[in-house]
C-alpha cells in the first residue's frame, strides 16, 4: 500500500468518528484509536460528512463490548471478575441501602422522646423517672432512638390508658401481642405507629415494685429503600466487572514485577472485602426474612459499617478497617495500572 | 468458530493485512456475503490476539494515520487448518446425503415396488 492510497482528510466525518470512539475505554483508544479511525476513513465514501446509522450502532456496540470484554481466556481473570462483582455488588448494595435509609422519616429528638415518656407514664410531668433518651445503634438495623420510663408512679397505670393518651398525639395501635421476654424481664407491650412513618415500640417491664416501660422509636422502611438497594447492587456489580476488565487489559503492558504487585494488591483488596460482604449478605438474609414484619426496626444492609461490633473476634472496628484496607488496595491497583497505561508505547515496529 | 472469525483467519493465512485490507479480503473471500464493519472487526481482532491466534506484524504511520498489520500465528494456522478440515468433512457428509436423496419420481416408484 503506498502513501498515496491513504485516505484524504475529511474533518467533519473524522470528528464524528472521534466522538463515537469515546464509547471505547481509554486504554483501548490509546492502543487502537488511531488505527480504527484510519480504517473508518478508508472504508468511508469520499463525500460522506457523517457516519451511517449502521456505522454508529456498530461503533457504539463495539465500544460497549470492549468495556465488558475480559482479555484472553484466563480462568484467574474470570475468577477475579466474579469476586469483584460480588465485592462491589455488596458495597453497591450497602451504598444503596444507606441512601435508602436517608428517605426514611426523621427520628424524634431526645427531648421529644422524653416528652413521649411522660405521655406514656401519665400523671403530672416529671412525676415518673425517665430512662435517658439516646440513639440506639445495632449492627443489623436502621437507626433508632431509645428511651422510656423508670418505675411509673401513676396509680393504676395501664397500657390501654397510655395508648389512649398516645392516640391524642397521632399514634395508633398497630399490635398488642406480648413482646418476647428480654434481658430486662419485659414481657408485654404494644407497637404504635404514626402516619408520618414513625413506629413506637413499648416494652412493659413488670416487677414487684411496679411497672416501667422501655420505648424504642424507629422509622418504617420507605418505598425507595428496596429499589435503591437493588440498584446499588447492580451498579456496583457492573463497576466491579468493568474495573476488572480494564485493569486486566492494562496489566498486559506491565512489567512482571509490577504485574505481580498489582495481582497481589488486587488479591488483598478482594480478601479484605470478604468480611464486610459477608456481613452485608447476613443482613440481607435478615432483611428478607423480616420483610413483612413492621413491628421491628428495619434491617439494613449497611448497618455493619456503623461503629458497632459485628463479629465477636477482632477489634471493634474490624469491618470498617477491612473496608478501608480493601479500598486502599483497590485505589493502589488502579493507580499502578494507570501510571503505566499513560506511558504505553506501541510495541509494533514502525515502517513507512 | 464463527464464520467472520474463520474468514478473518483465512484472509490472514496468505499475508499480513491491516484493518481495511482485512475488510476487503473478507468481502472477496465470501463473495460479498460478509461485510465486516470496523467495530466488529476490531472486537474480533482483539479477541483473536488475546487467544494467541493472530499477532501484530508491523505498523505504518503517516500524517496521524496508522495502519497496523496483523499476521496469523502458528497456533492460528493450526486452528484454521482444523476448522477447514472439519468444514470439509461436514461438506462431504452433506454431499453424500444429497446424493442418496431420491428424485420425487424415483421416490414414488420405490414405494410402489416396496
Amino acid at each position: 500500500m503506498t502513501q498515496a492510497a491513504w485516505p484524504a482528510p475529511n474533518a467533519s466525518l473524522e470528528n464524528w468518528y472521534r466522538r463515537l470512539l469515546l464509547a471505547y475505554p481509554g486504554y483501548y483508544r490509546r492502543q487502537h484509536g488511531v488505527e480504527i479511525l484510519t480504517t473508518l476513513m478508508e472504508t468511508s465514501e469520499p463525500e460522506r460528512r457523517r457516519p451511517s446509522r449502521a456505522e454508529m450502532t456498530d461503533l457504539l456496540l463495539g465500544g460497549l463490548r470492549q468495556r465488558f470484554r475480559l482479555p484472553g481466556e484466563r480462568p484467574a481473570v474470570l475468577l477475579a471478575a466474579v469476586l469483584a462483582v460480588l465485592a462491589l455488588g455488596g458495597f453497591g448494595a450497602a451504598a444503596g441501602s444507606w441512601l435508602g435509609e436517608r428517605t426514611f422519616a426523621a427520628l424524634p429528638s431526645t427531648v421529644q422522646v422524653d416528652r413521649l415518656s411522660d405521655v406514656i407514664a401519665g400523671g403530672p410531668e416529671g412525676a415518673s423517672d425517665k430512662l435517658p433518651a439516646g440513639p440506639v445503634l445495632t449492627s443489623s438495623t436502621a437507626e433508632m432512638v431509645g428511651g422510656g420510663t423508670g418505675l411509673i408512679s401513676t396509680p393504676g397505670w395501664t397500657a390501654q390508658q397510655a395508648l389512649a393518651r398516645l392516640a391524642d398525639q397521632g399514634w395508633e395501635l398497630r399490635s398488642r401481642k406480648p413482646a418476647a421476654v428480654t434481658e430486662l424481664g419485659c414481657s408485654g407491650g404494644f407497637v404504635a405507629a404514626r402516619n408520618d412513618g414513625l413506629v413506637l415500640r413499648a416494652d412493659e417491664c413488670r416487677g414487684e415494685d411496679g411497672v416501667s416501660v422501655k420505648t424504642t422509636i424507629f422509622a418504617e422502611r420507605g418505598g425507595a429503600y428496596l429499589p435503591s438497594t437493588v440498584a446499588g447492587a447492580f451498579v456496583g456489580a457492573v463497576i466491579g466487572w468493568l474495573l476488572t476488565a480494564g485493569v486486566s487489559y492494562r496489566m498486559r503492558n506491565l512489567s512482571t514485577l509490577r504485574r505481580a504487585a498489582v495481582g497481589l494488591l488486587a488479591g488483598a483488596g478482594l480478601a479484605g472485602a470478604a468480611l464486610p460482604v459477608i456481613a452485608f449478605a447476613a443482613n440481607t438474609r435478615l432483611l428478607l426474612s423480616h420483610l413483612d414484619d413492621s413491628d421491628f426496626a428495619v434491617h439494613v444492609l449497611h448497618a455493619p459499617l456503623k461503629p458497632v461490633e459485628y463479629f465477636s473476634f477482632g477489634p471493634q472496628h474490624l469491618i470498617a478497617t477491612a473496608t478501608a484496607t480493601s479500598l486502599l488496595c483497590a485505589l493502589t491497583v488502579l493507580a499502578l495500572s494507570r501510571a503505566r497505561a499513560a506511558a504505553y508505547v506501541d510495541r509494533a515496529p514502525l515502517v513507512g | 468458530m464463527q464464520e467472520p472469525t474463520f474468514l478473518i483467519l483465512t484472509a490472514l493465512a496468505a499475508q499480513p493485512l491491516h484493518g481495511y485490507g482485512l475488510i476487503q479480503s473478507v468481502a472477496d473471500l465470501s463473495d460479498g456475503d460478509v461485510r465486516l464493519r470496523a467495530g466488529t472487526l476490531y472486537g474480533a481482532l482483539d479477541r483473536l490476539t488475546g487467544q494467541g491466534l493472530i499477532e501484530i506484524d508491523r505498523s505504518e504511520e503517516v500524517d496521524g494515520r496508522l495502519r497496523r498489520y496483523y499476521r496469523l500465528s502458528d497456533s492460528g494456522a493450526a486452528a484454521l487448518a482444523d476448522q477447514a478440515e472439519r468444514l470439509r468433512r461436514h461438506a462431504a457428509a452433506a454431499e453424500t446425503q444429497l446424493r442418496r436423496r431420491l428424485a420425487p419420481g424415483m421416490s414414488a416408484l420405490a414405494e410402489a415396488v416396496a
